[in-house]
């Protein structure tokens, strides 16, 4: 038998999502979720399935440890020496893990970083969700080819996340990082019990919108650190933020501007910088909320936003303007 | 003449969301490649390392990484691997062929930890594509491109054929199971998903690969060629749905020789199971 495989949606969106209703009531929805390969015949009949095991978790870590070992190619090293750190760079084909939304957060970083690291003290640095701490390797990777300094020489790294499992993975994957400027802390993203300025930077990739006080940790963040807060965060233009739950079955908080401007008054000085927003319909990871309908998804996107008082920025940034 | 028949599929994988109760999904969401095996291959070995330095069962740790390592037969391997190294003193060194990012170099740290047994030699063979994964876990471990196989020598060595891990891969390797096969002198190991006829020898597998298989009987008559002392347990294929549907049963073939008369105690736990 020769088998013909077209790709399908078994589950298009429709314009309104089945439980959007429900989130806007107090109705208790319970669901089960399977992750699996489906094969359906010409009739629309189910021919076949393959399960893999139910577990975000341990999908995750594997997928982030995939993602470091790819950044610590020594042929990336080359690249980066060869092409520069820049944007372009980034759109090598030879490099598909460069071209997606966290090498372009790390960049910011590393822009900002090499702003202000001629003063004589070190940086520290708060990534808010750290997983394995995949992003001090990039990092690392865009330092040395530029530098030829390790970014621990350079930066205390403060990796902060939920999971016990990915932590354990972040200290094997950097036990040569000097235990001085390498700690990791497990902790709820919105538990942050910084002292003010605490951090000169601050990394939160997604992590803002799942963690159980969206608003409550974006301030804290924003207090923590002194000069910049990098960060992509789910925005709705709606004129209130609302709760989802993501494939990953996690609650996801999309912010409303409001949302940000309440944040914003939290810190003294500063504004909201936007490097980048992606509709997300063009978004590489479609339908990651459950339930909601195409109308609602128009509202959504992912902005790639940078908090700072800093008056030059190293990159293109509009400021946003909040009522 | 036999001609094929075109059987057309739609085609996906990812989370499908159900209310409970229903079977009608509430919501599907597609997962890029690096979600999927690869990703759970990457979190076993983790998972074994963590449980090694910790003293832990992963059994006792996450019930999911455990039945994934089942579901890739790496403890039934391991058991034969062990068995060999306390019955031959003079073998230091395993060399595993389809040893991807080395969940089973791994399995043999865990167990070897916990038992508190002299840890063995490893030497990993595959595509280049897994060296760097493979070294990022195992810096003190071998890796051979699976280009440089006859250059190996398997002196004080058990050779591993590991082709039960490899037909599951979205990419089939460049080494065809045959060139493994001539490899492997005794004292050996294969895990291999074989056609229990000559009908099925040729399946589609669920990431839409042509998979060549091999036939048990000829395996094991090749093997015997080799070797009169291996012993073989055909074990019915319980992961039959890694392929599409069609003609021709498959099923697991464990097989180990020392290359002398040999009681396997764990071949013996395989077959009466």
């Amino acid at each position: 038998v020769r088998f013909v495989l077209s790709p399908f949606d078994p589950c298009p969106v429709s314009t309104t999502g089945p439980l959007e209703h429900a989130s806007r009531t107090n109705a208790v929805v319970a669901l089960e979720t399977a992750y699996k390969y489906q094969f359906v015949d010409e009739a629309g009949h189910v021919a076949h399935e393959y399960a893999l095991p139910t577990n975000p978790d341990i999908q995750n870590c594997g997928a982030y440890v995939d993602k470091l070992i790819k950044y610590r190619d020594p042929k990336l090293f080359e690249h980066f020496k060869r092409k520069g750190v820049n944007a372009a760079s980034l759109k090598a084909t030879e490099f598909p893990i460069l071209d997606t939304r966290s090498p372009e957060l790390d960049l910011l970083l590393f822009q900002l970083i090499q702003t202000v690291r001629h003063s004589s003290t070190r940086l520290r640095l708060l990534d808010h969700g750290c997983s394995v701490a995949e992003h001090i390797d990039l990092l690392d990777v865009m330092m040395t080819s530029v530098t030829g300094e390790r970014i621990f020489n350079v930066v205390d790294y403060h990796g902060l996340d939920f999971s016990m499992q990915l932590l354990l993975a972040a200290r094997f994957l950097h036990s040569d990082y000097p235990k001085s400027s390498f700690s990791l802390t497990q902790a709820e993203g919105s538990d942050l019990n910084f002292a003010d300025d605490a951090f000169d930077f601050c990394l939160s990739v997604g992590v803002i919108n799942q963690v159980a006080e969206p608003v409550k940790a974006l301030k804290s963040l924003l207090r923590a650190t002194s000069r910049a807060v990098v960060m992509a965060i789910w925005v709705t233009d709606k004129d209130r933020g609302f709760w989802a739950v993501n494939h990953a079955r996690r609650s996801y908080y999309f912010f409303s501007f409001a949302d940000l401007a309440e944040a914003a008054k939290s810190k003294t000085n500063g504004a909201f910088h936007v490097v980048r927003f992606i509709p997300e319909t063009q978004s590489s990871q479609q339908k990651m909320a459950i339930g909601i309908g195409s109308a609602l998804t128009q509202s959504m996107g992912c902005y790639h936003l940078v908090f700072t008082s800093m008056s030059q920025l190293p990159f293109e940034a509009g400021k946003l303007v909040l009522e | 003449m036999m001609t094929k028949r075109s059987t057309p599929l739609s085609w996906c994988v990812g989370t499908f969301v159900y209310q409970r109760g229903s079977s009608t999904p509430l919501h599907f969401t597609p997962l890029k490649p690096f979600l999927l095996e690869s990703a759970l291959d990457l979190s076993l070995v983790l998972g074994l390392k963590a449980c090694a330095d910790a003293g832990l069962s992963l059994n006792d740790v996450s019930i999911d990484l455990a039945n994934w390592m089942s579901r890739l037969r790496i403890e039934d391997v391991g058991r034969l691997i062990r068995e060999i190294l306390e019955a031959d003193d003079s073998i230091s060194s395993v060399i595993e062929i389809y040893s991807g990012c080395g969940i089973l170099a791994e399995y043999l740290r865990y167990v070897q930890v916990l038992h508190k047994e002299p840890r063995s030699n490893f030497v990993a063979v595959d595509s280049p594509d897994f060296e760097l994964h493979f070294s990022t876990f195992h810096g003190a471990a071998v890796f051979c491109h699976d280009t440089d196989l006859a250059s190996l020598n398997q002196r004080a060595a058990i050779a591993v054929l590991n082709h039960n891990t490899s037909v599951r891969r979205s990419q089939m390797p460049s080494l065809h199971w045959s060139d493994a096969l001539n490899f492997i002198k005794s004292p050996a190991i294969v895990s291999m998903r074989v056609a229990l006829d000559s009908a099925g020898t040729s399946k589609t597998s669920v990431h839409g690969c042509t998979v060549s298989l091999p036939v048990d009987a000829d395996v094991r008559s090749f093997l015997m060629a080799e070797n009169p002392n291996w012993q073989f347990c055909l074990y019915p294929d319980d992961d039959s749905s890694l392929f599409l549907p069609s003609d021709g049963e498959t099923g697991w073939l464990l097989g180990a020789s020392v290359g002398r008369p040999f009681s396997f105690q764990s071949l013996d736990a395989v077959r009466r199971r």
